[in-house]
């Protein structure tokens, strides 16, 4: 930047003085409904506690300094600050009244669920979990099984849990 | 524009030398109940999932951001009422979340729908529903948190059908759409 020349975040004004200013938007993406099996994750089952995987080989990540990597992940950090944070998800299952009640964790401590399941036969992926955390330092936040029934083996997923799984964080403060 | 004013996007300082802001939380947003998913017939892979606007929506005709694309110019399943996809006219980061509500499938049927741009990238994950031998209505949420360069025309997809997939006429109420722009 020159000296004695106004700018707004690092945006020097053009010929005419004006400054063109847009949104600071600062995002985590994660998955796009690509297929990929869910036994290539580290998943051990569907029990309450076992985390839960999302799947993307290409994330979107403007909020921290070095990106989260792509892959199988159950858990992301995120720097000090406020954020809303939504999820989605399916499963396949093994029976008429199944369901699955997803939770947003910040160590022990539970900050957003999402529910899926069945009526009489039919699902969809319908839900959408949100959560808004407000962090004083770095904090690592896990998606873990909640409470969950007939949902099927982990080796059975086949390629669902990618297709259908998504997470985004937004930054709000 | 004076000479020897300084401005931020075009707007100039009041007498006390502010600039006020020029993005309103909502300026980028459309929502908006809607009213059909489809036409009451068969889709097929490939088709846009349609929307009418017609119940509390909030200023979806002329934001700065989002242009729905007029009715029957790019739908596979228009009628006049339509709108199946809508042109985000500026460089950034959009969320878009929208709920259909469909039913009346059969057991053997089910299908995916699927965010994409014209180009047919896709902007987020699939959605999918299920039918049952009943008649009950579920709806399923289709979203993304993406960028797009400006100008970047977006829609809801039909992905994969299993059956005949005859969508309802008529499902008030249960379903909407939200498009925001959350920055550059």
């Amino acid at each position: 930047m020159s000296h004695n020349t106004i700018a707004i975040n690092s945006a020097e004004p053009d010929r005419a003085g004006d400054i063109s200013v847009g949104g600071l938007a600062k995002i985590i993406a994660y998955g796009r409904g690509e297929s990929d099996a869910y036994n290539n994750s580290s998943a051990v089952g569907f029990s309450v506690g076992d985390e839960i995987y999302f799947y993307d080989s290409s994330s979107t990540d403007t909020i921290n300094s070095t990106p989260i990597s792509n892959g199988w992940r159950s858990s992301f950090s995120l720097p000090a600050g406020k954020y809303i944070i939504k999820w989605r998800l399916h499963f396949e299952d093994t029976g008429s009244g199944w369901y699955m009640v997803s939770g947003l964790y910040e160590g022990t401590n539970l900050r957003g669920t999402c529910y899926i399941g069945e009526t009489s036969g039919a699902s969809s992926s319908n839900a959408l979990g949100q959560a808004f955390v407000n962090l004083s330092t770095t904090t690592t936040l896990t998606f873990k099984v909640h409470s969950a029934s007939l949902i099927d083996s982990v080796a059975n997923q086949g390629t669902t849990p990618s297709q259908y799984g998504a997470f985004f964080v937004v930054e709000v403060a | 524009m004076s000479h020897n004013i300084i401005t931020v996007n075009s707007a100039e300082p009041d007498r006390a030398g502010n600039i006020a802001s020029t993005f309103e939380a909502y300026e980028g947003c459309v929502v908006s109940s809607v009213d059909h998913v489809s036409s009451g017939n068969s889709v097929s892979v490939g088709d846009y999932a349609m929307i009418i606007f017609d119940l509390y929506c909030l200023a979806y005709e002329n934001t700065t951001y989002v242009q729905e694309i007029a009715a029957g110019a790019s739908s596979p399943k228009s009628n006049s009422n339509y709108s199946g996809s809508w042109t985000l006219k500026v460089a950034g980061y959009y969320w878009f979340e929208s709920v259909f509500c469909v039913g009346n499938l059969s057991i053997s049927e089910e299908f995916d729908l699927q965010l994409r741009d014209a180009a047919g990238n896709s902007l987020g994950p699939k959605s999918i529903y299920r039918g049952s031998n009943n008649t009950y209505r579920l709806s399923t949420t289709v979203t993304g948190l993406f960028y797009v360069p400006a100008n970047t025309t977006v829609h809801v997809e039909f992905t994969r059908l299993v059956g005949t997939c005859l969508m309802p006429v008529t499902q008030q109420w249960f379903s909407y759409l939200e498009i925001r722009y959350i920055g550059g």
